[in-house]
């Protein structure tokens, strides 16, 4: 018997082989020193690796016990799903759906408020949505481009982020929350029957961050994905500010006590850059990458107060209606009746969701006051 | 310029109809016994708790769309997904995770302040160094490995990484070895 390989003697050693296989496989050991110190090896990296795994497993199991809540608190009148996790839920996903237009594009979607005293930043800011429409293949084709042509980006190498001010989160009474948040806070002058508003809302404080650009290492990336247009020198070190929004959640419960519809209120996340960046010269080497796909840059390029406006990325079931003469964003779970809209009047986002039907929902969407 | 993405509004069209009025009872139940299973397992696999959380939902969003009386084992149903999910997750989303974790999880145990954390706090040094070892495998490698730890079978982890079951005992015989080489190379350089 020639000796077997490393990927047999591990299946033996997990006992992943067949009674004769073993026999023999045991036997060969037996009479071949090569291969007996190449099982103890094995077994001792074995040992090695889940002594260390363990260690592993047992934090992360700590971790998320302290963070996932139990399922009755989940299902409590005022039990909300995980709430300190919702906004970071919503970033997550939307990232996950978007990561590649995000990185690329996502300067696109704030803009400068030109009324600004101090003439010292340029502030973005959203003002509505628009949606354009990226086809999923799309989308891995310009995360693929992204891999394969720079290998791993590591985000520290293009610049250096500090988090001034974690977003906190906080259940109060509706008269407490008016007082966190910098905006006045809607509430639907109809509330179809059977519902009612919970007795505690969820505020999300707000966060700030800082981001700054190292523009030489950022514009070899962009180089590197072969666009022309680079970033302008000027951004070298200077901050961006980022501003995560404060907002509340409103619950509103079923008589029996399971939850129906959540309207959120969230003022406008804002970045605002160093004012000597011109945000067109900005937007001009993000347009530039040659790895948009040429559907996704005319989109994109097409938007004309892209300043102001927020891109969704259009997946399937996605509609556009009209909210109070506002364009909202209407979608509707996958084979399901849980729906979610979507619209920003006056700088602030508004969302409702939950299990309702969409006239009806429009009705209380059209009612906030 | 990655950071912009930050900026991407605290809203989420994704629906989740799993938590609603109308759930069924069966549903539900399945739902609170196996949803902190799923978490904690996902969390492994990613070193992540917060994606685990979405991706848990994603599975049970699933079983949902396909219907619980059309699942035989919806238990078994739901960790499959799950680890399927976490396998495309990692390597979609690679890089984008590698940024982040640089950037916001650093080091995700430090937010551990429960009292029976005190013996992890000893490991913590030791904890970094593993989660930053895993995080330098390939998405195939770190899952394999994970998958044989958690006590899985060469047929249920070939099925989740798409390799044959006779590729599965070199696999993890190298991801071990690249584990351990990622492992020293930190702790030499102080990491």
């Amino acid at each position: 018997m020639t000796c077997p390989d490393k990927g047999t003697w591990q299946a033996y050693l997990d006992n992943e082989v067949s009674a004769t296989e073993k026999d023999k496989l045991r036997e060969h050991a037996a009479s071949c020193p090569q291969c007996l110190t190449m099982l103890t090896r094995m077994s001792e990296l074995a040992d090695w690796s889940a002594n260390r795994l363990a260690i592993y497993q047992s934090a992360i199991d700590q971790v998320v016990g302290s963070t996932v809540h139990q399922p009755g608190q989940r299902n409590s009148i005022n039990g909300e799903l995980k709430g300190g996790s919702w906004m970071k839920r919503g970033i997550k996903k939307w990232t996950a759906a978007a990561a590649s237009v995000a990185i690329l594009a996502g300067a696109l979607t704030f803009a400068p408020v030109q009324q600004a005293v101090a003439d010292f930043l340029s502030v973005f800011r959203v003002q509505q949505v628009q949606t354009i429409k990226v086809n999923p293949s799309e989308m891995e084709q310009m995360a693929k481009a992204i891999e394969s042509q720079v290998g791993e980006v590591d985000l520290q190498q293009f610049g250096k982020v500090e988090v001034t001010k974690q977003p906190k989160v906080v259940k109060v009474s509706l008269a407490e929350a008016q007082g966190q948040v910098p905006f006045k806070l809607k509430q639907p002058t109809f509330v179809p029957a059977n519902y009612t508003l919970a007795n505690q809302v969820t505020v999300h404080q707000d966060g700030d961050a800082s981001f700054r650009l190292n523009v030489d290492k950022s514009n070899a990336l962009l180089k590197s994905l072969g666009a022309k247009n680079m970033l302008p020198e000027e951004l070298q070190g200077k901050a961006f500010h980022i501003h995560m929004p404060a907002g509340v959640h409103m619950q509103f419960m079923l008589q029996n006590g399971n939850r129906g519809f959540t309207l959120s209120q969230f003022s406008s996340p804002e970045v605002t850059v160093p004012t000597e960046v011109d945000p067109q010269t900005l937007r001009a080497a993000l347009l530039d990458l040659p790895i948009l796909p040429n559907d996704l840059r005319t989109q994109l390029a097409n938007i004309e107060d892209w300043q102001h406006t927020l891109v969704i990325p259009e997946t399937e079931g996605l509609e556009k209606i009209n909210i109070a003469g506002h364009e909202a964003i209407f979608a509707r779970g996958r084979g399901s009746d849980y729906i979610s809209m979507l619209w920003v009047d006056n700088g602030i986002i508004y969302q409702l969701r939950g299990l309702i039907d969409r006239g009806t929902a429009i009705k209380v969407a059209e009612s906030l006051q | 310029m990655a950071l912009i993405s930050l900026n991407m509004p605290a809203v989420s069209l994704k629906t989740m109809p799993i938590y609603g009025g109308n759930m069924d009872i069966q549903f539900q139940n399945i739902y609170s016994e196996m949803f902190p299973k799923l978490v904690r397992q996902a969390a492994f696999l990613l070193g992540d708790p917060a994606a685990a959380e979405d991706l848990a939902q994603e599975a049970f969003l699933r079983l949902h769309g396909v219907g619980l009386d059309t699942v035989e084992n919806p238990a078994g149903w739901l960790a499959k997904v799950t680890n399927n999910l976490c396998f495309s997750y990692l390597r979609k989303e690679s890089s984008r995770r590698k940024r982040e974790e640089i950037v916001c999880q650093q080091d995700i145990f430090a937010s551990l302040n429960v009292p029976s954390a005190e013996k992890l706090a000893l490991h913590r040094e030791e904890l970094q160094l593993v989660q930053k070892a895993l995080g330098q495998l390939q998405p195939r490698d770190r899952l394999v490995l994970l998958m044989k730890f958690s006590g899985y079978s060469y047929d249920e982890i070939a099925a989740t990484v798409e390799i044959n079951r006779s590729s599965v005992g070199t696999i993890l015989a190298r991801a071990r070895e690249r584990f351990k080489r990622e492992y020293q190379l930190l702790l030499i350089k102080g990491v």
